[in-house]
């Protein structure tokens, strides 16, 4: 008797956790459905998902100097350790905007996610090759047979890509391994990898390691990054009034990097923990302005066939023209857009 | 047996004390205690619990090393367990991971005896035991009758010459406990071993020993001694021997008085 | 509904029960894409991960995966497991190793496996070594813990029985502390079977193109969900199957210690 009670309580403690659980999907499909609800109060609030990178100069003034509170638009800012995480945050309308270099939203709209890209901040060369000159790397050539790190899906992935096509050298010649940059420079200092290709300031630190014996590949012309402000279609269909209060406060923000570049240093310090020193040396790297340029489509239509190569799926090249959604920047300052 | 026969006694203590733990914190678990066990004598230590006679018992057995005077078997101080004692205790006495043969052949495997030699043993003692038939079974597949015979045979298996008992039938129920404990006497008229016997029953230590060491606890001390004559094979009817009441009686009373 | 309750467990019934949670889920999952609750680039539906598993499994690429991912997985486990069960009998059986160990071991344990993977990179590379010996320090911990925790608690009856009985020294662990421990670490076993693929998912982070862990990393940041959730229902499969065997091999070869056992099923 005893023991069919216990069984009893078994089962029951099973059902219990079962109908838990689907209450819980149930309450999480429904919080889903709510936050896809458009009510808006008159003063806009929205969240800004931001990834920790040297590029991103002109979110982190626009927020810091609180240009967006001027423009009556309140902006949470939450930060990420990857792009690519705060690119998931605002597909799942968990944040309204981020930025990101163009890569993963090219690889996001590839796979048909309906986001719009509504301008660019930065256009920067942070993005490199490091090498070990003992291990035998003086030129481009010489990374065949070298074991080799790279972050995929990253534009320092693409640019190994495009790096190694350029110098002849396939892909498989060389010893390719993930890796995020933090520990990229761990492997690179210790001679578990002979180099990795990765963005600032993770290029910075492992010179930093090995003082005189790196040498670093630059992207010369082979690649230039946009650093890009994505947000999603339905929302900018439905409020373009808070695309534009958004741009007006990155251009603020521009304005004041011109004016004070060592204040936005400052802010950029203190928000990517980097010190200011390595700011200062790469500064000259990065152009903070707001633009939407034509190069801007070459770029992205070449990593999505590379993309495309990658991951090979059924959707067709997408027209990538009606990703970026320029009315806004048009309308606060038409001298930036060239799209034609 | 007496204590002027020194040469034919098996155990001997002299002046033992036992502590347990250190400082304030010391417990005096047998204090100067001497006491000799002949060859192939039944003694039994009974009293209280806490009383120190599982002390007595472990001391013996050299799992436990006196602070204070010294144990001898055959003449010779001990240091240490030894195959010349058996040890059967009340609980966790079987392997639990090996069947009965497993924990029978046991003492034969540690002195590795051939195989042959070993399997003749097993069948021999659980012939003697009654456990024909279970060999194959494990411990937790048996009662708790049957496990106190086979940890019996383990222990005569290895042949000791003295067998220490630790209130082996105190968990059974009486009528297991009589029957265990009038196969033991037929086994120990069969084969004479000196035996040492701790129980906290007066009828079981009466029914079996030779002679009973009356102990009282805190500090344990051996308080009175009491030769039991009673004619042996000791069956149903010793009970109403009126020799038996009286010495009941006078244990009782010894006990009480405690 | 009282008679459903009533019904005695056997193991089909079990199974049964279980299969159908699982369909209900999946039929949940499936609606739930459909009425796009959520976006099905972010959830794909089964279906669409089924598709994704079919073209995995024809280029290969999941077998691949798979296999590499096993390989890193079983040395570790069975390097956690060796350590793991040597170590507790010394802690478990030698208390002045025990205290010196304890903090060393108790501090190191409760570090997240994400957190050492640079340190392993400092000390072992990125090879195969790198991984396994992740993979064993995630299982060596609830492994070493069982084991000590059973020659610990051992009856010192048994020990003293068995001196009687003339065991010493190396015997005493041979015959006694490993086998009474045994059930210990059946269980610590089974808890390191789970920790090792937790351990399994750090050290594909870095230092690896291959395997399933891997897969899920890298299908996310191509934007790939359909192959991330094919990567990760398959680390899932392959940590129910593990533990399945195990709970099956332990039944049959140790059907000594039955009370133990009937909770490893």
């Amino acid at each position: 008797m005893k023991e069919s009670k216990q069984k009893a309580a078994k089962l029951v403690k099973t059902l219990k956790t079962a109908v838990l659980a689907v209450l819980l999907m149930a309450g999480i499909s429904a919080l889903g459905g709510l936050s896809c609800a458009p009510s808006r109060p008159a003063r806009q609030s929205i969240t800004y998902a931001m990834p920790i990178t040297l590029t991103a100069v002109i979110p982190y003034v626009a927020s810091e100097k609180g240009f967006w509170k001027e423009e009556g638009l309140d902006v949470k800012v939450q930060m990420f350790s990857a792009g690519r995480l705060a690119l998931d945050a605002l597909l799942s309308k968990n944040a309204e905007v981020m930025s990101v270099s163009e890569t993963p939203l090219v690889h996001a709209i590839v796979q048909g996610n309906k986001i719009f890209l509504v301008s660019t901040v930065a256009s920067h060369h942070e993005v490199k090759f490091l090498g070990r000159r003992d291990k035998h790397i003086a030129t481009p050539e010489d990374l065949r047979g070298k074991a080799i790190a790279t972050l995929p899906g990253t534009n320092s992935d693409y640019f190994m890509y495009e790096f190694l096509k350029k110098h002849g050298i396939p892909v498989n010649a060389v010893k390719i391994t993930n890796m995020s940059p933090p520990e990229m420079v761990t492997a690179f200092a210790n001679g578990a990898i002979d180099g990795y290709f990765a963005w600032e300031p993770h290029i910075y630190y492992g010179e930093q390691q090995l003082p005189g014996k790196t040498i670093v590949f630059g992207p010369g012309d082979l690649y230039h990054g946009w650093h890009s402000v994505a947000m999603n279609q339905d929302f900018v269909k439905a409020h373009p009034e808070v695309v534009q209060k958004l741009i007006r406060g990155f251009i603020k923000a521009e304005e004041y990097i011109h004016q004070n570049p060592e204040e936005a240093m400052t802010i950029v310090a203190k928000v990517t923990g980097v010190d200011k020193e390595a700011i200062r040396k790469l500064w000259p790297e990065m152009k903070p302005v707001l633009r939407l340029d034509k190069d801007l489509i070459d770029v992205m239509n070449q990593e999505g066939q590379w993309s495309l190569s990658l991951n090979p799926s059924a959707t067709t090249t997408p027209k990538w023209r009606d990703f970026i959604y320029s009315d806004a920047l048009d309308a606060v300052r038409p001298s930036s857009v060239n799209l034609n | 047996m007496t204590l002027t026969e020194r040469s034919a006694h098996k155990i001997v203590f002299e002046s033992v004390t036992m502590v347990y733990g250190l400082g304030e914190l010391a417990v005096k678990a047998l204090d100067d205690c001497s006491l000799s066990v002949g060859a192939n004598e039944f003694l039994c230590l009974l009293g209280p619990s806490g009383c120190g006679k599982s002390t007595i018992l472990h001391l013996a057995a050299g799992f436990l090393t006196p602070s204070t005077g010294a144990v001898f078997i055959n003449k010779r101080r001990i240091y240490g367990p030894g195959t010349d004692r058996g040890i059967v205790f009340q609980k966790h006495n079987l392997f639990p991971w090996k069947r009965v043969e497993g924990n029978i052949a046991f003492g034969s495997r540690m002195q590795a005896l051939p195989e042959k030699e070993r399997r003749s043993k097993v069948n021999e003692y659980l012939d003697l035991m009654e456990l024909s038939g279970f060999e194959r079974h494990y411990p937790s597949q048996l009662s708790q009758g049957m496990q106190q015979r086979v940890s019996l045979a383990r222990a005569y298996a290895n042949e000791p010459e003295i067998l220490l008992m630790d209130e082996p039938f105190a968990s059974l129920d009486a009528q297991t406990a009589m029957r265990m404990r009038e196969l033991l006497l037929r086994i120990w008229s069969e084969r004479r071993k000196t035996i040492v016997f701790v129980t906290h029953d007066i009828d079981e230590a009466i029914h079996l020993a030779d002679r009973v060491l009356l102990m009282t606890s805190r500090p344990g001390r051996i308080k009175k001694e009491f030769l039991i004559e009673l004619s042996r094979p000791r069956s149903w009817e010793f009970y109403s021997d009126s020799r038996y009441t009286e010495l009941r009686s006078a244990m009782r009373s010894a006990l009480l008085n405690e | 509904m009282r008679r459903f309750w009533h019904l005695s467990r056997t193991r089909s019934r079990t199974s049964a029960l279980g299969a159908v949670a699982v369909s209900l889920v999946l039929l949940l999952w499936q609606l739930v894409s459909y009425w796009h609750v959520y976006d099905n680039h972010l959830l794909p539906p089964p279906s669409y991960i089924v598709k994704a598993f079919v073209q995995m499994a024809q280029s290969g690429e999941w077998f691949v995966d798979v296999r590499d991912s096993l390989i890193r997985y079983g040395l570790g486990l069975l390097l956690g497991c060796f350590t793991g069960v040597a170590v507790g009998l010394v802690t478990g059986g030698i208390w002045p190793v025990r205290a010196a160990l304890a903090p060393m071991l108790d501090f190191s344990r409760s570090t997240p496996m994400i957190a050492l993977v640079p340190l392993f990179i400092v000390f072992f590379g990125i090879g195969l070594e790198e991984k396994v010996y992740l993979v064993a320090w995630g299982v060596f911990f609830p492994v070493w813990l069982n084991t000590q925790a059973g020659v610990s608690s051992t009856e010192r009856e048994y020990l003293w029985a068995a001196r009687s009985l003339g065991s010493s020294g190396w015997q005493l662990y041979g015959e006694v502390l490993l086998p009474r421990a045994l059930p210990y670490i059946i269980v610590g076993v089974r808890v390191g079977i789970t920790t090792g693929f937790f351990a399994l998912g750090a050290a594909e982070v870095a230092g690896a193109f291959s395997g399933v862990v891997f897969r899920s990393y890298y299908s996310h940041q191509m934007f790939r969900t359909d192959k991330m959730m094919v990567a990760i229902l398959t680390v899932g499969f392959l940590g129910f199957l593990c533990d399945r065997l195990y709970a099956i091999t332990m039944t049959r070869l140790v059907p000594w210690w039955k009370e133990n056992l009937d909770d490893l099923d």
